[in-house]
């Protein structure tokens, strides 16, 4: 078998040039070495709608790694507007960025190699436009999430279950630097065991669990299809991740929630 | 079903206190805004806009007659906001009911100065012209109600700023909260009515102490 890293970077390159072809004109193929082409497919998902029982992801690519402090450095440098003391608290609450010694500096608590971390879903999201990405769909995140290092389709994988589990008992670790964990399937660095991640549409209505259920009888929360899903409360490493990006707002900052970006590719590459 | 996730989600994060597992389920039922602007007079026409203000987002709408519309202009009204999609079969129309319900709680006098504002999730069936059949069916009127459509980017931010969930499930089908917001005249959320057929009384309340 061809090395995850090796396939994608080759479908990488072709991809990138014809996008140049037909996207950019005849302007040069942007670098993007640490993109990694990720093939469409379908999947069994977490959550399922009555009816719905698989989702459909089209070809896309993902950051090999989440965003570290010096790319985002790189980034509230170039836009102020997100810097620290700027932003509108509208799109990042109080502790947005509060480990950085200041508004354009990382000081002793944000090595340049860490992935960022206290960035709200806003700031994520200005931070992959300014790169012509965006966030991955949840879709998308929860299908890559599923490669072992050797399947792409390994959701119950011992090894990474076991590292998963490891991580959620570590007491405050402090943050490893980016893409020191072995690559899945897919050529991708850091997707468990280092930080959570930020997904466009965190705030789905596929509800798994509702700590507001007690608040009386009667108040229905969502119009259609929310409630007649089903969750397969078994896989566990699965039930927290939505879990826990339902319990998000945008504007929240989290000291172990980072993001990576994703890039559309054209069909066919 | 339900109560069994709960409890195992309460097992989980019971479970995983102070580890590795962040902990912003303490802070889901923070209030949404810093609703320091309570039955404030209404603000001066030119005065800057709070940092948490929804209305200076800047965001691109359309309204039902395809006209350009900039939130910033509901600037010193109360506004009432609906998430919903036009061919909803299940509690839009529900919605739209308790959205008419506050506009007829109100005195004419508050009435006449609060905007209602309905935004869909699906701009691509809700055009326009939908859009102005809606109002018109709903017999809506259009001095005081603004039906809006926008790009699928800028309805995933208008949602996450006022706390919307939503996911589309099909074409032409989407789950989303059930939610109805109030603004305060500089476009900050003052409360938020969720579920069906709520009591609209402090709706009302809240805005003839803006109004008055
Ligand atoms: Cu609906």
């Amino acid at each position: 078998m061809i090395p995850a890293a090796r396939w994608s970077s080759t479908l990488l390159l072709s991809a990138l040039l014809a996008s140049a072809a037909t996207a950019w004109g005849q302007r040069a193929p942007q670098p993007a070495p640490d993109l990694r082409v990720i093939r469409g497919g379908e999947y069994r998902p977490f959550y399922r709608l009555r009816g719905r029982e698989r989702v459909t992801v089209r070809a896309f690519a993902l950051d090999a790694r989440p965003v570290t402090n010096e790319r985002f450095l790189a980034f509230v440098r170039a836009n102020p507007a997100w810097q620290r003391t700027r932003v509108r608290r509208l799109f990042a609450d109080q502790d947005y960025l509060a480990h950085w010694a200041g508004d354009a500096e990382l000081g002793p608590s944000a090595r340049p190699s860490q992935p960022v971390t206290r960035v709200s879903w806003f700031a994520a999201r200005a931070f992959c436009e300014a790169q012509g990405r965006r966030l991955p769909t949840e879709a998308e995140w929860e299908y890559v999430a599923r490669a072992s290092e050797r399947s792409p389709d390994a959701p119950r994988d011992p090894a990474t279950t076991a590292r998963i589990l490891a991580w959620y008992g570590r007491p405050n670790a402090t943050l490893e630097d980016v893409g020191a964990s072995r690559p899945n399937y897919w050529g991708l660095h850091d997707l468990h065991a280092l930080v959570w991640e930020w997904v466009e549409d965190f705030n789905s209505a596929l509800v798994v669990t509702d700590s507001r259920d007690n608040q009386g009888p009667g108040i229905a929360r969502f119009c259609g299809a929310a409630s007649s899903g089903a969750a397969d409360v078994g896989d566990y490493v699965a039930f927290m991740r939505y879990a826990f990006r339902q319990s998000l707002r945008g504007s929240y900052t989290v000291r172990n929630l980072g993001f990576r970006c994703a890039a559309d590719i054209a069909p066919g590459e | 079903m339900r109560s069994m996730t709960l409890g195992l989600l309460a097992l989980t994060l019971a479970s995983a206190c102070g580890r590795n597992t962040p902990r912003p389920a303490a802070r889901a039922d923070a209030p949404p805004c810093h609703c320091s602007h309570d039955a404030s007079a209404p603000m001066a026409a030119n005065q800057p806009l709070p940092d948490t203000s929804v209305f200076q987002m800047g965001v691109p709408w359309t309204d039902q007659s395809g006209r350009a519309f900039d939130l910033a202009s509901l600037a010193g009204s109360p506004t009432v906001v609906l998430m919903f999609y036009g061919t909803c079969q299940s509690t839009c129309p529900l919605l739209v009911r308790d959205v008419k319900r506050v506009e007829a709680a109100l005195s004419p006098a508050a009435r006449a100065r609060t905007r209602f504002l309905l935004v869909t999730f699906d701009p691509s069936t809700d055009t326009p012209e939908r859009l102005s059949a809606l109002a018109a069916e709903d017999h809506l009127d259009l001095s005081r109600w603004t039906l809006l459509r926008g790009a699928d980017h800028d309805i995933r931010t208008f949602a996450t700023v006022l706390g919307v969930q939503f996911s589309r499930v099909g074409p032409g089908e989407y789950t989303h909260s059930n939610l109805i917001t109030l603004l305060d005249p500089q476009g900050v959320v003052a409360t938020q009515l969720e579920g069906l057929q709520q009591p609209v009384e402090e709706f009302a309340r809240r805005i003839e102490g803006y109004t008055r």
